[in-house]
């Protein structure tokens, strides 16, 4: 009845897997007894006697940030041989929900010390999930003065401090200075107010036949977030007072309306297609002529197509006067559950230090003036976004600081996509957020 | 004639049974022992790494579990203000729109490329290799490369339609074409289902089509008489997967979007809510309710189908 | 002569059919193909430059060697290995029992098979890890190898179904010969499903090889990273360096497709039972 069987037996399978198991057992043998040996994340995970000594550090940097973390770490070693300290790079930490750290966290696994966006700091605090050194900030007279505000401001939740700022941000507008030229526009006369903006965005932008070829200005392209808009027109997100969210203030109102009606004098969907989903920076690709970027966007730049000539300044506001910009950033923090909070506060006021942030000033700017205007004299993009930096705003310190992000990113979507009324939208946001807050 | 029966022959043989009433209860027996015994390793995996999440998720579901907080009992409160969350219900419109374009085009194109592939032509372990090829490009690489291949103004695809004088779509930059684009993207990657569909084809028995030669068939009627009705079984599978798996479409819109579901929101699917409300919001008792809500909408449906599977589904076994 | 004709044109048609649904499939990977070969400069150019000119090979060798391919290569190995063998002995067995043998309880163990699938991963992640960590096992590459090697539950679903075709005469022929069950399903069934048990393991394989998530949560040392953990490497903050991740991305593909280019063959040619149903 069978005639034939042409395939793989079982019994060939099965001395393929012995085989295979045999070979692969043994290299997991001596894998297993070299990381139980030498790697003190397991020990540390696992709360063996050593862990007093050692301080493991995670932070999911690659690249140039990468090798600041590494070097500032390196340079910690060196000043406290008393200290082991563990530096894991773990592969996607915070961003995009960072499942690993909330995972470790919930497990008890936690690390001493992360590298952690500022961002964050509310919501986890609120959460109880990260420890509470107020008490050591003062026994080591650390003073906040050092810091910029909007770098300080951000580790305090509820009057506790829960972490230490590291790196610090600033958005200003960058522009193409051989589009300007182009367009008949003077490369040292940039925008300053938001109708020369869009002015100049007009004539940046270039059509060919049906189709753009470059755009002037991509308003929420790169950090051309909600955030960056609303404060420019003045408008606010946070009454301390009452506090609650404040999404709808009318000045935000304003912000949402000029984007609705400038994304309407284009099309649309090509605009889309160009801004951040493009996976290229349009800004370096030479594709849009100006951009809001950050001290990031030079760097970016200079990877991407160090030959464009480009310039900075301060982003423009309806009334060309009281520029804004807005930092966010880095802190070090020790989660609940650290083994060794003592080692890692070590840690933590260590990478508040000249020598580290040094180190850290080569991906990002420093958190200290001084250190600022000593690494960057001779460069004359970052110390403009340094000029604006001191009066920088800062994100709402609370537990609901993503929702009422990613709540003011979406209505910004909806509004430029033609998809609903910017005072309603921004009713919504306030209505939503307010109510979670409650709850929370 | 049976090369494999003349092993079993010799051992067993000379056994004999008296009384078929006694036989059949001990036989019964026997397979109630043998199944269960078959299925018990799986049985710790499903306990283990399955079923205890899972009641664990059900039990989150009525509370207030941020992960890091353990939270209190809050009763149906999740599940009441499920049904006043706008990005819900926008979030379900989009997820069925996504699964009634996908699944039919996703089982129609991939059978029809296993009945290609299914001859024995010269060169077609190439093209079998090929259509495969795409299931292993890791995520990050996929996103981009579609990314840059759909860029209405600069990308390859446009290029080429511009070439023939069609005016390309804008693709995933407006919120109506960006659903149909995400089903472009996923039909891309249909080798698994496509292989899936090749072995079922094998295991048709070729006599079959020998008795069909002889009865004079036609070769479109050996494709709806013969082939398909013994593709059920496995035509079954791929519509259950590919409901289970369009309904949690997550990863590839995720990725592409950065998890802001733009344009407009269109690219926002269920469980990338859920995944926003777990891990952004520290929402999980929020997340789970929404979870246990998809687990009722996939558990019908499929419901519904194991029912009229008994109609359309034949078994060469039996 | 007609005959011969039509057979000539169906043969061309199924060809061009294929060759153009090829190009198609193609497109994207002769595009990554060529993204994985140029520079800094041809990626970021506009209008974007096709082919790349001069052609960067050394992309190769820098994706090679920027993340240590060896040891992350030699992780993925054990944890795609393992847990795919460790389902090819659990996962037929189940579903063999599932479809082929009758016992109390079996609807009741299948409907929970397939319902446990309809609930997304993201709420029972951290129950998951929970459970891995209590058992001491966080850290380590188990977690990644017991859970699939206990069973999956869209393997067990697929190998039913083909069980579930395959003819119940040959069971029934065996069991009067007195063959064991272990035998009937080893020695018979087993082989007569192999083609489909073949392409589980694969899809096993390629699970473990591209998944991230895993790796991510449960793995706290670099020195037990797995490929998918390291094609991060090549993002960061400001950029990402796509030629290199395309690179590298070619070369995490290549074993997987050398394995399936010589398992198809099976698929394929796998078997022929005629005279079965007959």
């Amino acid at each position: 009845m069978i005639r034939s069987f042409q395939t793989v037996r079982p019994a060939a399978l099965l001395s393929i897997a012995l085989s295979a198991g045999l070979l692969f057992g043994c290299s997991q043998a001596s894998e297993t007894a070299g990381t139980s040996n030498g790697s003190s994340a397991n020990t540390a995970a696992s709360g063996s006697a050593s862990a007093g000594k050692t301080v493991t550090f995670w932070h999911d940097k690659t690249g140039v940030a990468g090798e600041a973390i590494t070097a500032a770490a390196n340079a910690f070693q060196a000043d406290h041989p008393e200290i082991k300290l563990n530096v894991v790079y773990v592969a996607d930490l915070t961003v995009g929900g960072g499942q690993k750290l909330l995972s470790a966290v919930a497990g008890g696994t936690a690390p001493d010390a992360v590298f952690f966006d500022r961002f964050q700091i509310a919501s986890w605090a609120d959460q109880g999930a990260l420890v509470d050194v107020t008490d050591r900030v003062s026994a080591d007279k650390l003073d906040k003065n050092r810091f910029y505000p909007a770098a300080w401001n951000e580790v305090v939740y509820k009057d506790r401090v829960y972490g230490l700022p590291v790196s610090t941000d600033g958005r200003v507008l960058y522009y193409n200075k051989d589009h300007f030229k182009e367009a008949g526009l003077d490369p040292e006369k940039p925008p300053a107010t938001i109708k020369e903006l869009e002015e100049d965005a007009a004539k940046l932008t270039v059509k060919d036949g049906g189709t753009y070829k470059r755009f002037g200005l991509i308003p929420w392209s790169t950090q051309g977030n909600f955030y960056t808009w609303g404060w420019v027109f003045g408008g606010d997100f946070y009454n301390t007072e009452t506090g609650e969210v404040t999404a709808n203030n009318p000045k935000n109102v304003e912000a949402l309306q000029w984007l609705q009606q400038f994304a309407n004098k284009y099309d649309i969907s090509a605009m889309q297609s160009l801004s951040d989903a493009s996976k290229v920076n349009p800004f370096a690709a030479g594709v849009t002529s100006m951009v809001i970027g950050n001290n990031l966007t030079s760097a970016q730049i200079r990877d991407a197509n160090p030959k464009l000539d480009f310039g900075v300044t301060a982003i423009p506001t309806p009334s060309g006067q009281n520029n804004v910009t807005w930092s966010g950033g880095y802190s070090v923090v020790i989660p609940k559950g650290a083994k060794n909070p003592d080692g890692a506060w070590e840690l933590l006021k260590y990478f508040t230090g000249d020598k580290a942030q040094e180190e850290l000033a080569k991906a990002y700017l420093s958190v200290v003036h001084s250190v600022n205007e000593k690494v960057f004299k001779d460069d004359p993009i970052n110390t403009r976004i340094l000029s604006v930096l001191n009066d920088a705003r800062w994100r709402p310190v609370i537990p609901q600081g993503q929702l009422l992000w990613n709540e003011l990113q979406s209505a910004m979507d909806l509004a430029v996509n033609n998809k609903g009324n910017p005072q309603e939208l921004l009713d919504g946001v306030t209505d939503k957020v307010n109510a979670a807050l409650k709850g929370s | 004639m049976s090369n494999i029966y003349s092993g079993t022959d010799m051992g067993m043989a000379g056994r004999t049974r008296t009384g078929t009433g006694k036989r059949s209860i001990r036989q019964a027996l026997r397979k109630n022992r043998t199944g269960w015994l078959f299925v018990t390793p799986w049985l710790l995996g499903l306990l283990l790494f399955y079923v205890y999440p899972l009641v664990s998720s059900i039990i989150l579901s009525f509370t207030s579990y941020s992960i890091l907080k353990a939270g209190s009992f809050v009763g149906l409160q999740n599940y009441r203000n499920l049904m006043g969350d706008g990005v819900f219900w926008a979030s379900i419109y989009n997820t069925l729109y996504f699964a009634l374009l996908y699944v039919p085009l996703s089982l129609i194109c991939s059978l029809a490329l296993a009945l290609l592939l299914n001859t024995g032509r010269r060169g077609i372990g190439f093209y079998r290799t090929l259509f495969f090829l795409p299931t292993l490009v890791p995520l990050v690489a996929k996103a981009a490369i579609w990314i840059w291949l759909l860029n209405p103004q600069f990308g390859l695809v446009n290029q080429a339609l511009a070439a023939i004088g069609i005016n390309g779509p804008p693709w995933l930059g407006s919120d109506s074409w960006s659903k149909p684009t995400l089903v472009l993207m996923s039909l891309w990657a249909i080798g698994q289902t496509v292989m899936i569909f090749v072995a079922g084809l094998q295991d048709i028995s070729r006599d079959y089509y020998d008795a069909a030669a002889v009865d004079g068939a036609r070769r479109h009627q050996t494709l709806w008489r013969i082939t398909l009705p013994l593709l059920t079984p496995v035509l079954f599978y791929n519509l259950i997967m590919g409901i289970i798996g369009s309904f949690q479409v997550f990863a590839l819109p995720y990725s592409l979007t950065g998890g802001s579901g733009a344009p407009a929101g269109s690219l926002m699917f269920y469980v990338m809510y859920v995944y926003q409300n777990a891990f952004l919001y520290l929402k999980m008792g929020y997340a789970s309710a929404m979870a246990w809500i998809l687990f009722a909408l996939i558990a019908l449906l499929t419901a519904v189908i194991f029912a009229s599977s008994k109609k359309w589904v034949h078994y060469q076994g039996n | 002569m007609t005959i011969q004709k039509t057979a000539q044109l169906r043969t061309f048609l199924v060809h061009l059919i294929l060759l153009l649904t090829a190009a198609g499939f193609a497109a994207p990977l002769v595009w990554m193909l060529l993204t994985s070969l140029k520079d800094n400069s041809q990626l970021f150019a506009s209008p974007p430059q096709w082919l790349p000119s001069p052609v960067h090979l050394q992309n190769y060798a820098e994706a090679f060697s920027r993340i240590s391919l060896p040891r992350l290569l030699s992780n993925t190995l054990i944890v795609s290995l393992f847990s795919a063998l460790g389902m090819l002995l659990t996962a037929p067995l189940a579903a063999y029992s599932l479809a082929k043998l009758e016992w109390k309880g079996r609807s009741l163990i299948f409907a929970v098979t397939i319902g446990v699938m309809m609930v997304p991963g993201q709420v029972t992640m951290i129950p998951e890890f929970i459970l891995f960590y209590k058992l001491g096992l966080v850290g380590t590459l188990i977690p990644l190898i017991v859970k699939p090697a206990l069973g999956v539950p869209v393997y067990i679903f697929m190998l039913r179904q083909f069980f579930l075709g395959l003819p119940s005469e040959l069971q029934q022929a065996a069991r009067i010969d007195g063959a064991s069950e272990g035998y009937i399903y080893w020695s018979i069934m087993l082989r007569l499903a192999m083609p489909a048990v073949l392409a589980t393991g694969l899809f096993q394989i390629m699970a473990s090889w591209n998944d991230f998530l895993g790796p991510l949560l449960y793995l706290n040392d670099p020195a037990q990273y797995t490929l998918s953990l390291g094609l991060q490497q090549f993002q960061n903050e400001i950029s990402t360096e796509w030629n290199l991740l395309m690179a590298a991305a070619f070369l995490m593909i290549l074993p997987i497709l050398i394995l399936f280019f010589f398992l198809q063959r099976t698929f394929i040619q796998g078997i022929t039972f005629t005279g079965i149903k007959g």
